[in-house]
């Protein structure tokens, strides 16, 4: 019976440990963003959430070419034009060069132009963006 | 006694059911988003409610636990238990509603962020509390080894809760959503608010008394499964999203992407968003109709451009799904579960 109940107690405070775990690891893993300098040390393809800063683009048929950069590093990512004009509600233009945006995607390392200006290519599942702005807007109905 | 509950019970469903819809039909949201249709953020009368409604419970059932373990009273266990099986539910709703809206708002359905992590691990972490309840045989050990592990389960509710205040996180916090929630806003949310909060109470109370009439239930689910009529007949017919607007003394002249091909649209009338522009910091004049999804009808070609002879702004898809699974999840889970007692 004692043995028993020596059990319960042991599940129960391995339970509370293993879920203080997770969230420590959720609290501190939960930026889970890379930069684009952090890509420098890949040497095979990965799944990648990066933020990254818009440096250029140029349009090429259905798809979106961007430069993304750190400040230190450069890499180029593709993604699709439907797919952006549906998130954002615009086609793209000058005005999205110098922005902040965190891209999922599958990232290749290797300079496709081979002139060592991009640490390689990001093919881009999802582009990501956090709500806090929204809420500044003035209240619209319809 | 139990028939009066009942009827301030019914009052409270329908006064749910009559916000919910008066929300996602009539109630402001921002002009201008980050990303995705503006309408979308309508959601936020439906999926903060229910998100901070599963803490309260939460909440509540941890102090009952802590009374029923320092006290051994058996009423107070029953009332834990009943508060966290509500609180599972509202949580469920919360991360289905959080995803659908994230879907759009955010550019990913499911993207662990920390605070999506953090209500995931809750909710897996009061499944388990129902997991040990159900696997010790004897009743009174299960009772009180259970309410131990509830109070040991809460510790993922602030956790959840805090993590985007202390780490970089696509979620808003207070500060941000506290801008937006003025006014109108604030009216409407407010109510919603207390709304969804005292259902789950009266809810939790009429399950813990079983005393629950399905009958009452049920005005939800019908409701639900009306708002995806609702969603079809929105949707039925050519839709598209304004990239562009152009206001003239006369109308407007809308470039509208409609899944392929960007469609010129010269349209007669004024624009349905109200008020029709904004003017942004840098002076800009933001016609309020861009990114929102429209309904037309074409009419003949005038130029480059073809005349819509209607137009409308519908309701991004997720609002309509929030709603339907918020009806859903709440009522007919809940039906569900009185059923296998």
């Amino acid at each position: 019976m004692a043995q028993r109940k020596k059990q319960y107690k042991t599940l129960i405070i391995l339970i509370g440990i293993v879920l203080f775990a997770v969230a420590a690891y959720a609290l501190t893993s939960g930026e889970g963003y890379d930069t684009v300098s952090s890509l420098a040390d890949a040497d095979r393809t990965v799944r990648v959430t990066i933020k990254a800063t818009i440096e250029d683009y140029t349009l090429n048929g259905d798809t979106i070419i961007f430069v993304l950069g750190d400040g230190h590093y450069r890499i180029i990512a593709y993604y699709s034009v439907d797919k952006f004009i549906g998130l954002h509600g615009r086609a793209p233009g000058d005005w999205i060069i110098g922005q902040d945006i965190v891209v999922q995607g599958v990232y290749t390392p290797g300079d496709p132009t081979g002139t060592g200006t991009y640490l390689g290519v990001l093919d881009v599942s999802n582009m990501l963006e956090g709500c806090h702005e929204g809420y500044k807007a003035p209240q619209v109905t319809s | 006694m139990k028939k009066a509950i009942l009827g301030v019970f019914l009052v409270l469903v329908l006064a749910d059911v009559f916000t919910v819809l008066y929300s996602i039909f009539n109630a402001p949201y921002p002009g201008i988003v980050p990303i995705g249709d503006p309408t979308a953020y309508r959601n936020i009368y439906i999926h903060v409610p229910v998100a901070v409604t599963s803490y309260i419970l939460f909440g509540l059932a941890t102090i009952l636990a802590a009374l029923y373990i320092a006290r051994n009273r058996e009423k107070y266990e029953h009332m834990a238990h009943s508060f966290i099986i509500v609180g599972l539910v509202y949580s469920a709703a919360a991360l289905v509603t959080g995803s659908i809206w994230a879907n759009e708002s955010w550019g990913s359905a499911w993207n662990w962020d920390p605070r999506e992590t953090g209500v995931l691990m809750m909710f897996i972490a009061y499944l388990v509390y129902v997991l040990i309840r159900r696997s010790i045989r004897d009743p009174l050990k299960s009772k009180r080894i259970s309410m131990a592990y509830a109070i040991i389960a809460f510790s993922t509710v602030p956790i959840s809760f805090a993590l985007p205040y202390v780490v970089p996180s696509l979620h808003p916090v207070t500060s941000d959503t506290g801008s937006f929630l003025v006014g109108t806003a604030a009216m409407i949310f407010g109510i919603r608010m207390l709304l969804v909060i005292m259902t789950s109470i009266m809810l939790t109370i009429l399950y813990m008394k079983g005393w629950l009439d399905k009958r009452i239930l049920v005005i939800p689910v019908i409701v639900a499964i009306a708002v995806l009529f609702v969603t079809a007949y929105d949707y039925r017919g050519d839709t598209g999203i304004v990239v562009n607007a152009t206001l003239t003394g006369e109308g407007m002249l809308l470039e509208v992407y409609t899944g392929g091909e960007t469609l010129c649209l010269a349209y007669n009338g004024t624009s349905p968003v109200k008020p029709e522009t904004i003017t942004l910091e840098d002076g800009t004049v933001w016609p309020t109709i861009v990114k929102h999804t429209i309904k037309y009808e074409l009419g003949p070609q005038q130029g480059e451009c073809y005349t819509a002879t209607s137009l409308e702004v519908i309701n991004h898809w997720s609002v309509y799904a929030d709603t339907f699974f918020y009806f859903i999840l709440i009522y007919a889970v809940i039906i569900f579960i009185i059923n296998r007692g």
